[in-house]
């Protein structure tokens, strides 16, 4: 399995903050829940993408074999909630974890697909600097906001992933990718100066891009490993709203239990660039050894990234799963107080 | 807290600010924190050694700061909350240190309740973003997530 040697996922962390709003209260506030969640996070009033992004890889770091961080080879942060639009986000996250100065950094910025460009894009560095204990970590978090009158703002959450790769005890090793770009205008964007997300809305236009650019990443991916959708146990989907991931996953010929143990929706809400990492994460939660998993991410404008992933012998070896954990519990908060946490108010 | 601190001096702190860096006696082996010109265990040391702490402790002491009685810097958070919690940690490695305690709600935080440090926004100004530790409750192992 020569061509299958390279870094690989040894290690991850997810973080959701411990704040939970209900559908329930937006039905209260306004009627009707415009997004098929259950309940989703609420960041805390100081708590951003870089808070989070720095929980969410401590939890990583815990959670697989020691590591000395001032050893980190490569850094790749993803989120589309920045807190600056000017000046470099990575330097907080380096500073907070002890990261070296020297470390390659990597920022994904501009759209939902950022979380699998960062793992891509850390893994390709990574690629590069094969020596033993060479290592790096993939953080993304997202906040992302749109205004309270603003159908869209329901679905939003908060949450945080990262991921520690390595060259040694890998868990899930990175075999294949394909990327698919092409213009598309007027989903989901956010000007240059803005906080708040908008969207045109035009669903049939805005469906048939995300199918497009997503199915075409993933057949991509299959002609390239020459394999089948079933010859793959885990699908990971986008998971913007609660459904266009599953519909895009019929249609390309996968079975509903290879898409729903990655499809979160309901619990985490749109948590922008995590949306698929927390789907992976939860696949490595449960994955054994020599199963496959393609992860698709689609960023409105439009892009799609597809990631072809084999779960190692390491899986399952010291099993401590994050997502069940991180979704757990949480103090539950109304309306009102969603909106003054959000700073909305 | 309350006082002004300038961006060059928050600079200057920020390993001890972002990820709890403190200084190792080379006279008497104490751990200082925040680090001391002179050690505060020996009162002698003046040559040290950085220490990566923990951020595991306990807390010792608590009061809840509500809203008109908020430094300014903090003012915008004690609207947002109504409250938030002081306390004052005892931190694993033996120097106590005053932090903000997160997500205790509206709950009286217990004392002797361990403790762990995470990364927080501490307060904004200028526009520039004072990110610093804060607490928050921890299970008996560490880490623990949020609800357990
Ligand atoms: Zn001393």
């Amino acid at each position: 399995m020569g061509r299958h040697d390279g870094p690989g996922i040894v290690a991850y962390g997810v973080y959701f903050p411990s704040r939970r709003i209900s559908s329930d209260e937006y039905r209260r506030a306004w009627g009707s829940c415009a997004a098929a969640i259950k309940e989703k996070a609420v960041p805390d009033f100081d708590e951003d993408s870089l808070t989070m992004a720095v929980e969410a890889s401590r939890r990583a770091l815990l959670s697989g074999p020691r590591r000395d961080p001032g050893t980190a080879a490569v850094l790749a942060l993803a989120t589309t909630s920045a807190p600056y639009a000017e000046k470099a986000l990575a330097s907080t996250v380096v500073s907070s974890l002890g990261l070296p100065p020297d470390i390659v950094t990597v920022e994904c910025t501009t759209s939902s697909r950022a979380g699998a460009e960062a793992l891509e894009l850390a893994t390709m560095v990574l690629a590069e600097k094969r020596k033993p204990g060479a290592w790096g970590l993939v953080a993304a978090a997202d906040a992302p906001r749109a205004a309270p009158h603003d159908p869209l703002e329901h679905g939003l959450g908060a949450g945080a992933v990262a991921i520690v790769l390595g060259w040694e005890d890998v868990l899930a090793r990175l075999v294949g990718r394909c990327s698919w770009v092409e213009e598309s205008l007027g989903e989901r964007f956010r000007r240059a100066g803005q906080e708040r997300l908008n969207d045109m809305g035009v669903r049939e236009v805005t469906g048939s891009v995300f199918d497009r650019v997503a199915g075409a990443a993933v057949g991509g991916l299959l002609e390239a490993s020459g394999l089948k959708p079933a010859d793959y146990r885990y699908l990971v989907v986008p998971q913007h709203d609660g459904r266009a991931g599953l519909q895009l996953a019929r249609r390309l010929g996968f079975k509903e239990e290879q898409v729903r143990p990655a499809f979160l929706f309901d619990r985490t809400g749109d948590v922008g660039v995590c949306s698929c990492l927390v789907g992976l994460a939860a696949v490595l939660d449960v994955a054994a050894p020599g199963e496959r998993v393609i992860l698709v991410a689609y960023g409105s404008g439009a892009a799609a990234s597809a990631l072809d992933l084999e779960v190692t012998a390491e899986a399952g070896a010291h099993r401590r799963p994050q997502v069940g954990p991180a979704l757990d519990g949480g103090v539950p908060v109304d309306y009102l107080e969603y909106l003054k946490l959000r700073r909305m108010l | 807290m309350g006082a002004h601190v300038s961006i060059a001096m928050y600079q200057r702190n920020i390993p001890l600010r972002y990820r709890l860096v403190g200084q190792r006696c080379q006279t008497c082996g104490g751990v200082n924190f925040p680090p001391r010109a002179v050690c505060s265990q020996c009162s002698k040391g003046t040559r040290f050694e950085d220490i990566q702490l923990s951020g595991r402790g306990v807390l010792y002491s608590w009061t809840r700061i509500a809203g008109a009685g908020a430094p300014s810097e903090f003012a915008a958070q004690a609207q947002a909350l109504g409250s938030f919690v002081v306390g004052l940690v005892q931190l694993e490695e033996g120097p106590r240190v005053v932090a903000q305690i997160v997500e205790v709600g509206r709950s009286a935080p217990r004392l002797g309740q361990r403790v762990e440090a995470v990364l927080r926004r501490i307060y904004e100004e200028d526009g520039v973003i004072r990110y610093g530790y804060k607490f928050r409750p921890a299970g008996d192992a560490a880490p623990t997530p949020p609800g357990k």
